[in-house]
């Protein structure tokens, strides 16, 4: 399991399976504006970045996730 | 684990289904920012430690309303435990910092809500920021100046009322410095000043205390002694050439084994696991000048050629301590890996560096951590040593009467002592063997009890080898003019197996018969670990009266039958009563 699947199934309480490129603030209740921070200072810490402000609140999914991950020279499989 | 790994228990038991295990514990949150995060690390971890808490969070900068309005949200969840967090910092304003008023409110408020309230209240100081406006002339700095006139006035509220304390998270940021523990951007962006890690080290700050509240304590320390206490191999260098003295890495050990021996002044047990020979280690301890901890210091010593975890059991037999209050030191991944596969109960600190961190890394176990400590604290390592003695003693004595005859048992009761009340609400919350209802109480609580004319009666021991202190406790609140209910009845296991529970009962039974009282009842509450109280109430010869759903069992206890009978009577104690 890479290090992102493992911190939104933590962090929103869903099962890794259900951690895919569409899973979004939509169709996940516990997606919420509390729980966003939390996934928010949980990447950067595991992965060692940091997103700008405009970055993060331009997530609308788990793939615009892995997306920006990947935009930072960091691996959104590891 | 993780604070991930806790987020996502505490995911889990927030989301529900099955009915939810553990002991219950309502706790309630009270924080000048956005508390979410730290909310759901407390719940992740007490449903780690299978406790089951319900939470009150105080609502986004509502903490004033709160604290002041005897209807709000936290007044009414009536929390075992609160804690309260503000934070202050020179880089937004906050009513802490743009209003001198402010304080006084919120420290009112809080005395206040700690006067009316009766569980425990957990403050904590402000900590000062490492920037200032005025550089470092602290004398002229209003921003400093507020935060020691908050903390100097909270410190003089928790001297006054018994159920407020006062932690310091300085000591935190101190350990991972300021600029890792404060979050900028959370501040400006999120009202989340904290970062993660902080975060972390906050919610385990909060669970040792809630573990010393419920009588979670780590009593003992068994030691491993090569490259332990003192470096190199006895067996091979002997007792003078082992590592141990004034010079590098022998200084280091020596001053681990300075810490260890604070630790013994204060109470906790210290014991010896070692494979060894035992003449080797007697000849460390007798001829070897530098060592600092003395064998009379230690209250078992298991030298010999098992395995640790064969010992271990051993020694917390011998000392009649449970295991889960055991932390076992080996510098050795092979032992340490052994005991926490078999003794999974013992703690077992990762113990993988160099001397000098030893010491270091023994003070920041977060395992002693005591709200208060009593006479009976400070004596308690040097009594387990003692008993060693006491030990010998027994077996040379043919019977077990006879030998208590030897011990020449004398057994003080008095009753409403204001003093001992501290004492008291301690052995509550730490009692788990004999205690026939496990309940904790809290020295507020017990007070209230007085008022409203309940007895609580103690019992201090002594025999030939000295005294133990106050280690029997019985609290009766009356049900009418002829009953009443003995809601707590315990004794530390320090004084078991010698009658004294016996006696200590008839002379409360004979207080309460002259104060008019013909019944007693006695509400039991099974748990895991009070099987020596459940054979008492049978030796009593106590009636099952009512057996209630939740799991609690009433006993019924007519005074003038039970005094006239021989139930556990012991000639050989002599009871004083001061009543």
């Amino acid at each position: 399991m890479s290090i992102l699947t493992r911190i939104f199934s933590s962090v929103l309480g869903v099962d890794e399976s259900a951690v895919t490129p569409a899973l979004s603030p939509e169709n996940t209740p516990s997606w919420d504006s509390l729980n966003a921070i939390i996934l928010l200072t949980e990447i950067e810490k595991a992965l060692d970045t940091r997103f700008e402000y405009e970055e993060a609140m331009a997530i609308k999914s788990f793939g615009d996730v892995r997306a920006l991950v990947a935009s930072k020279g960091k691996n959104p499989d590891a | 684990m993780e604070l991930l790994d806790y987020i996502r228990l505490a995911q889990e038991y927030e989301k529900g289904g099955e009915p939810k295990q553990g002991e219950p514990l309502r706790l309630a949150i009270v924080t000048n920012f956005t508390d979410d995060l730290l909310k759901k690390a407390i719940i992740g971890m007490c449903a780690a430690e299978g406790i089951r808490p319900d939470l009150y969070q105080v609502p986004f900068k509502q903490y004033l309303f709160e604290l002041k309005n005897p209807d709000s949200g936290l007044a009414k969840h009536n929390a075992d435990i609160v804690f309260v967090f503000f934070d202050i910092n020179p880089y937004t304003v906050s009513e802490f910092s743009a209003d001198t008023e402010h304080i006084s409110g919120v420290l009112y408020d809080i005395e206040r809500y700690s006067r009316s309230h009766t569980g425990a209240v957990v403050t904590h100081a402000l900590v000062m920021p490492s920037t200032l406006q005025h550089g470092r002339l602290l004398k002229e700095d209003s921003f400093s100046g507020l935060i020691r006139t908050y903390n100097e006035r909270l410190g003089a509220i928790a001297k006054e009322h018994k159920n407020v304390s006062v932690l310091d998270a300085g000591r935190i940021i101190r350990v991972m410095g300021e600029r890792r523990a404060r979050d900028l951007r959370g501040l400006y962006a999120f009202s989340h000043p904290w970062s993660n890690d902080f975060i972390f080290a906050l919610a385990r700050e909060w669970m040792t205390h809630i573990r010393t509240m419920r009588g979670v304590v780590y009593k003992c320390i068994v030691l491993d002694l090569d490259n332990t206490l003192w470096g190199g191999i006895v067996g091979e260098t002997g007792p003078l050439g082992i590592e141990l003295g004034a010079e590098y890495p022998g200084n280091a050990y020596r001053e681990f084994q300075r810490v260890l021996l604070q630790y013994h002044e204060r109470g906790v047990i210290l014991a010896v696991n070692s494979r060894n020979n035992m003449a080797d280690v007697d000849e460390v301890f007798d001829k070897n000048p530098h060592m600092v901890l003395k064998k009379s210091h230690f209250a078992s010593l298991a030298v010999n050629w098992n395995t640790k975890a064969e010992n271990l059991p051993r020694i917390a037999e011998e000392l009649n301590i449970g295991l889960s209050s055991m932390i076992f030191i080996d510098d050795d991944p092979v032992n340490r890996d052994l005991v926490r596969a078999q003794l999974p109960e013992v703690l077992v600190p990762d113990w993988n560096m160099p001397p000098e961190e030893y010491a270091h890394a023994l003070l920041n176990l977060d395992a002693f951590h005591a709200q208060t400590l009593t006479e009976e604290d400070l004596q308690r390592g040097a009594m387990y040593a003692a008993e060693r003695e006491r030990k010998a003693l027994q077996t040379k004595a043919p019977t077990l009467e006879e030998y208590l005859k030897t011990l020449r048992i004398e057994l003080t009761v008095s009753l409403n002592a204001a003093v001992l009340i501290t004492r008291v609400a301690q052995l509550t919350q730490k009692t788990n063997q004999f205690n026939l209802s496990t309940r904790r109480s809290t020295e507020k609580e017990i007070e209230t009890w007085i008022q409203e004319g309940g007895l609580v009666f103690t019992g201090d021991v002594r025999d030939t080898f000295g005294s133990y202190g106050v280690t029997v406790v019985a609290i009766i609140r009356p049900v009418d003019a002829e009953t009443a209910t003995l809601t707590t009845l315990l004794m530390s296991c320090r004084v078991m197996g010698r009658g004294v529970e016996h006696s200590f009962l008839r002379a409360v039974a004979a207080e309460l018969q002259k104060r008019g009282f013909a019944r007693l009842t006695i509400p039991f509450i099974q748990s895991k670990k009070n099987a020596p109280a459940a054979d008492f109430l049978r030796e009593l010869g106590a009636e099952a009266a009512e057996q209630k759903e939740s799991g609690e069992t009433l006993y019924s206890l007519p005074l003038a039958g039970y005094l006239s009978s021989a139930a556990g009577s012991h000639s050989s104690i002599r009871v004083h009563s001061v009543l």
